[in-house]
């Protein structure tokens, strides 16, 4: 997210003698997501995290990977 | 700082919050006497939820006032430091629009910016003799201003996704070669000063992926535009500061005179269609909320600079074009129900969507708080003197809640107006600024003649945005007309075709109350006045006439008109000067050699049309110059067909 950074430097060469525009440099913007939150998904997500907070949450026991000298 | 932000923001949704529940109490108190009715219920809903919207309005004037007061620095972000080595593109989208007007707010903005920028006008125009006059006036701009000019031309055969598909367009062929691109609409200008200074902000904030800077209304004649200039210079500044001071980095985009950084944008503002068919479903309308939302989604901030100055737009010249402009921003603002849900958009982002959304669906609340408001006023049954109890006479006790209902009026009066009173006082802070617009005593007058005019206009609106918003609801969906942007007066035949409906509701509306209301009656008076004067309000209001009296008044005058304003005053001398083509723009590309062999240059890319038999008879009758029977699209035909105009004699 560098404001500096530029993918490529291209001169803004014309085509002559009558070139309306620059060269172009073709890059395709994908479509972006709009997921709704429906009840069904509110629904889903809460019974996911339901199951899926304990195991993140269970404690286990430290390992040591250091091997021994 | 974001912190300080969000405890603001819940600062004033408590303040929204309370004022409603404070009201609404107050509404119940005198409801509750004698039991509810359904209606009553309805009317205690519709009123809860319309007295939270005029309070986010007040209150927001109020922080705006806060900040304007204390002079808090209302764009905390780091100031531009050195030279800019940055590229940037600005970009003016055109559509069918005033070919001579367009160019010449190019020519006025690249003289006050330098060669530091490169300009693209990227036309979807559709009409065909649109198309070729754009051509013309860009080759005539790029000889007359030489070669250090880079000011682009591109037509797309096809306006696929509107504006939003132009600027994408843009962004997927020459985006790659900008760091910002600084987005105006067909009638915005800005200034050099101005644009440096949003490169600069955004060189020095790598974080901010994109900069609003408010566009102040300017450089219309009629009553009506120069009212709504008034307004904008007037109560924009208060305006402008409490949403910067409430947004802080959750701010929101209006399409037009911003910078954006063009990768973030690239990356994250690609719009999706929306399953189903218009008005909710396909392209996106409203585009530049959803991409302000993506933005912030994906964690780049969004500001707003309220204090930037130098960034201007022309109002609607008439009522008539402001309401036809607000079809098309309706539709485009209930198609946001499908969007507010959206999984990952921030809280501000939502608000800002809703806030669009309520903005057109407070009207048919408003019209239903009203139907109810005069049905239970006329069904109102006052208690008997007295009535017996088996033998026993008892008295009924008459209770006047008048004073509570005053007290409820008089809020909602507050609410509604002293955001006006407080935005002149913040100017009249300013010594220069009240100069600017014609003194203490002017700025006075012109609230006082404003509020009226809005005030006989808000039914008239009410009205139209209640048809669109039942219009859009039954599937009806709009195209996308360009706009009228020349101050005209209005016929006032064309306008009583327009607007009967507005004055036969106000009759009909008086009548019934008149005769049913009773003592009601004057509650209703300014909201039937401006229904029944609604035909001479809009053909006077267009009236560029009237608009030259009010100036002579100095009544409604800004800073523009008393200052001047360089970059507007040279983009209305070039385009008075500018001088129409003695032939129709498109027969010179079949009989002058050299407006064909442009027309032709600048026509390599696009897609040939399918050679068929209506383009062989097209084609001949071009040969022979016969072209008086073709339609709009045969022209686009012709034009398109690189092939056959080569091959002309």
């Amino acid at each position: 997210m560098d404001s500096q950074s530029r993918p490529f430097e291209t001169p803004l060469e014309t085509l002559p003698p009558l070139a309306a525009t620059p060269l172009p440099c073709p890059h395709p913007m994908r479509p972006q997501s709009i997921t709704v939150w429906t009840p069904t998904r509110i629904l889903g997500a809460a019974l996911m995290a339901l199951f899926t907070a304990p195991r993140i949450l269970t404690v286990t026991p430290a390992v040591t990977r250091r091997r021994r000298a | 700082m974001p912190e300080d932000s969000a405890a603001r923001r819940w600062l004033y949704l408590f303040l929204v919050l309370a004022s409603t529940v404070a009201a609404v109490t107050e509404m119940t108190g005198i409801f509750q006497v004698d039991g509810f009715t359904w209606r009553e219920i309805v009317i205690l809903v519709l009123f809860g939820i319309l007295f939270a919207w005029i309070a986010s309005s007040f209150w927001l004037a109020a922080f705006g006032a806060f900040a304007r007061f204390t002079k808090i620095d209302l764009l905390p972000l780091k100031p531009p430091s050195g030279i800019s080595a940055a590229r940037t593109a600005i970009l003016m989208p055109v559509y069918n629009e005033d070919v001579a007007r367009v160019f010449a707010g190019v020519r006025a903005i690249w003289e006050s910016s330098g060669p530091d920028f490169d300009f693209y006008i990227l036309s979807d125009s559709t009409n065909p003799a649109n198309w070729v006059a754009e051509e013309l006036q860009w080759h005539r701009l790029k000889q007359e201003l030489g070669e250090t000019a880079h000011i682009f031309y591109r037509h797309r055969a096809k306006n696929i996704g509107r504006k939003a598909g132009n600027i994408q367009d843009f962004c997927e062929n020459w985006g790659q070669l900008y760091d910002y691109m600084v987005i105006l609409d067909a009638d915005s200008l800005m200034t050099g000063a101005a644009l440096r200074k949003l490169v600069g902000l955004m060189d020095a904030n790598p974080r901010a992926a994109l900069i609003q800077a408010p566009a102040q209304l300017v450089g219309r004649h009629s009553l009506f535009a120069r009212i709504q200039q008034f307004s904008s210079s007037v109560y924009g500044p208060v305006h402008g500061a409490g949403l910067a001071f409430l947004q802080g980095a959750d701010g929101n985009y209006y399409g037009h005179n911003a910078i954006i950084r063009v990768h973030a944008f690239m990356q994250h503002c690609g719009l999706p269609k929306l399953p189903g068919r218009p008005p909710f479903g396909g392209e996106i309308m409203s585009h530049d909320f959803v991409e302000a939302a993506f933005l912030r989604r994906a964690g780049w901030e969004v500001w707003m600079a309220p204090d930037l100055g130098g960034s201007f737009e022309e109002p609607p010249p008439s009522l008539l074009d402001h309401l036809i402009r607000d079809r098309r921003w309706c539709q485009g603002n209930l198609q946001h129900l499908r969007i507010v849900f959206a999984q990952g958009l921030t809280l501000p982002s939502r608000l800002h969507l809703a806030m669009g959304i309520m903005s057109y669906v407070a009207s048919p609340l408003w019209l239903l708080l009203l139907v109810f408001s005069a049905i239970d006023m006329m069904n109102y049954v006052a208690p008997a003197p007295a009535s017996y109890i088996g033998l026993w006479p008892s008295l009924a006790h008459s209770v006047s809640y008048a004073a509570e209902m005053v007290v409820l009026v008089l809020a909602t009066l507050v609410l509604l107006y002293v955001p006006k009173l407080l935005a002149a006082l913040a100017l009249l802070e300013d010594p220069v600024a009240t100069r600017a617009h014609g003194g203490t005593s002017a700025v006075f007058r012109g609230l006082f003649w404003e509020s009226v005019f809005s005030t006989l206009m808000a039914p008239i609106v009410m009205l139209q945005h209640s048809w669109y918003v039942l219009s859009i609801l039954m599937g009806m969906a709009t195209g996308w007309n360009s706009q009228t942007r020349t101050d005209r007066a209005l016929p006032w035949d064309f306008v009583a075709g327009k607007f009967w409906p507005h004055t036969l509701i106000g009759v009909v509306a008086t009548v019934i109350l008149w005769r049913y209301a009773g003592g009601a009656f004057n509650w209703f008076v300014p909201l039937l006045a401006g229904m029944l004067v609604s035909i001479p309000l809009v053909v006077i209001s267009s009236s560029p006439l009237m608009g030259l009296w009010t100036r002579r008044d100095n009544l409604f005058v800004v800073p523009s008109e008393t200052r001047g304003l360089a970059v507007m005053d040279r983009a209305h001398a070039l385009a008075g000067a500018h001088q129409d083509l003695a032939q129709d723009a498109r027969q010179l590309v079949l009989e002058d050699r050299q407006v064909r062999d442009l027309h032709l240059a600048l026509l390599s890319g696009t897609p040939q049309p399918d050679v068929s038999a209506r383009l062989g008879v097209l084609r001949a009758q071009a040969a022979r110059r016969d072209t008086a029977a073709f339609s709009g699209e045969d022209w686009t035909m012709i034009l398109s067909d690189s092939e056959g105009l080569r091959a002309l004699p």
